[in-house]
């Protein structure tokens, strides 16, 4: 008994290796990220939450200003078109239980595991114009499905748009509910903003962050932890922005750990799963965070596209890894 | 567990035969909240644990303690030291430490890579300031702890407090 607890106490703490061919695979892909489209993508998300109508507020019960410029139409429209364009099989996931829901979900079949899959997802709703929160986040992931498209891993991938993130988890919560549950996940959440200055970072206590808000921070549960080292593995010396990780305790839903978990990685951590979240912190970094100053020019380009190549290498590097 | 509990029945016998007010080995129960805090790990959490002391005098003991807190996940805290009380109704004790603490941490990457799973280790001073014999038991409470703890790739501070410890001789 004692031997079998120590094998698996072995195999889990491991951390999993990267052959050196997935490792090569995952950075070359990465260099093809195309910046200037990732932040084109989120000036046209932007402009058409602006534009877009908003949610009713009244049947969502809120009397938050922010919730009655919240929009989801037009931005889901657009992450369908643009998956559909890249030939992938768009399937729509609706819930008419109030509030409604419909995400967006397209597969890329695994050449050789085709039945375990690898999750990239973002939410598509936002208030206001929500350039960083999460049009940064949408525009990385269609980047990643425009450079996987035509090359398809071993592992299924599976690009994700939620809905309704702002008002609770609630679409990503449905599709936990419903979905076979990936093998790995990356969800993106607010990955455009950064700022050198010293202080412009803030933390909470028993987070030693660093004063400067400059990182990416890379938030992953005990399950997912080989995950996050097999990415610090393949994105060492690579262009991509100084990467904190944050490893939360067993499947991190603890109480002490609970804002580590205000995003669309949350359903999958509290059903025990792997999933790991890219963010740049939002509000304990960006000031526009829920404001109608959330727009594309303030942005740091650089930081964008370095984060959407760690996206890139972080899926290949799972959807190939042995 | 025969040959301790044997060596605890002979110890506190030979105590109490030299009319000594103490006993050789108590037990205790006792809650509290730690936390270590160094860049690469935040550990800690609120629970309860067991203490058995051995006294060498009236004056310096031999203590050893296993915890179990939870908060940021759970872990398991374990310490072995000394101290030094005042003889008395009023038992303010100081001590000293080493700590491990095994489980659920909250991990950070320092330099590229995060921290191995190995336990974290610390260093600590104790003050118990308010103790009490109460009849042959001892009684304490907010005892308060500091020192430093690593778990080998940085250092920081370590802090805890006992809320309440109740502790009674084994044996005779």
């Amino acid at each position: 008994m004692r031997t079998a607890f120590l094998c698996l106490c072995f195999l889990g703490c491991a951390p999993l290796g990267v052959d050196s061919a997935t490792t090569t695979k995952a950075r070359a892909i990465a260099q093809e990220v195309d910046g200037q489209r990732v932040i084109d993508d989120v000036r046209t998300l932007s402009t058409q939450h602006l534009d877009d109508s908003h949610l009713d507020c009244a049947a969502l019960n809120s009397k938050l200003d922010s919730w009655c410029n919240l929009s989801n139409s037009r931005s889901r429209a657009l992450v369908m078109a643009r998956l559909t364009s890249l030939g992938l099989q768009v399937e729509l996931e609706s819930s008419d239980t109030h509030p409604v829901t419909t995400n967006v979900v397209a597969e890329l079949r695994g050449t050789s595991k085709p039945d375990e899959v690898v999750m990239i997802a973002a939410h598509f709703d936002a208030f206001y114009s929500g350039a960083d929160d999460n049009s940064s986040g949408v525009a990385a992931m269609l980047e990643v499905a425009r450079l996987l498209a035509n090359r398809p891993l071993a592992r299924t991938v599976r690009f994700t748009g939620f809905d309704l993130e702002e008002i609770g988890l609630v679409g990503s919560t449905r599709h936990v509910a419903t979905r076979a549950h990936p093998k790995a996940s990356l969800v993106f959440d607010c990955i455009g903003y950064s700022d050198t200055k010293p202080g412009s970072q803030s933390s909470l206590p028993g987070f030693p962050t660093p004063s400067a808000g400059d990182f990416l921070a890379v938030i992953g549960n005990d399950v997912s932890r080989g995950q996050v080292e097999q990415l610090f593995t393949v994105a060492k010396d690579q262009e991509v922005p100084t990467l904190l990780s944050i490893v939360a305790p067993g499947r991190g839903a603890g109480p002490l750990s609970g804002n580590l978990m205000r995003s669309d990685h949350a359903p999958l951590w509290l059903a025990g799963e792997s999933a790991v979240f890219f963010t740049d912190t939002a509000n304990f970094r960006n000031p526009n965070y829920h404001l109608p100053t959330d727009k594309a020019d303030t942005l740091d380009q650089p930081f964008l596209t370095g984060a959407t190549r760690a996206a890139a290498m972080a899926i290949v590097t799972w959807g190939d890894a042995p | 567990m025969k040959a301790l509990a044997l060596l605890a029945t002979l110890v506190a016998g030979s105590a109490s035969a030299e009319g000594t007010l103490f006993s050789r080995f108590t037990l205790g129960l006792e809650t509290q909240g730690a936390i270590s805090l160094t860049p690469a790990r935040t550990q800690g959490g609120i629970g309860g644990g067991a203490v058995l002391t051995f006294s060498l005098d009236e004056h310096w003991l031999l203590d050893a303690h296993a915890g179990w807190l939870f908060g940021l996940g759970s872990h398991s805290l374990f310490r072995v030291g000394g101290g030094w009380q005042r003889s008395g109704t009023w038992r303010p004790l100081l001590r000293a430490g080493l700590v491990m603490g095994l489980g659920g941490s909250l991990d950070f990457s320092v330099r590229g890579s995060l921290p191995s799973r190995a336990p974290t280790l610390g260093l600590v001073l104790g003050l118990s300031a308010l103790r009490f014999q109460v009849g042959r038991a001892v009684v304490s409470a907010l005892e308060l702890e500091a020192g430093a703890s690593t778990e080998f790739v940085a250092v920081g501070p370590r802090l805890g407090v006992t809320v309440i410890s109740i502790s009674a001789p084994l044996g005779e």
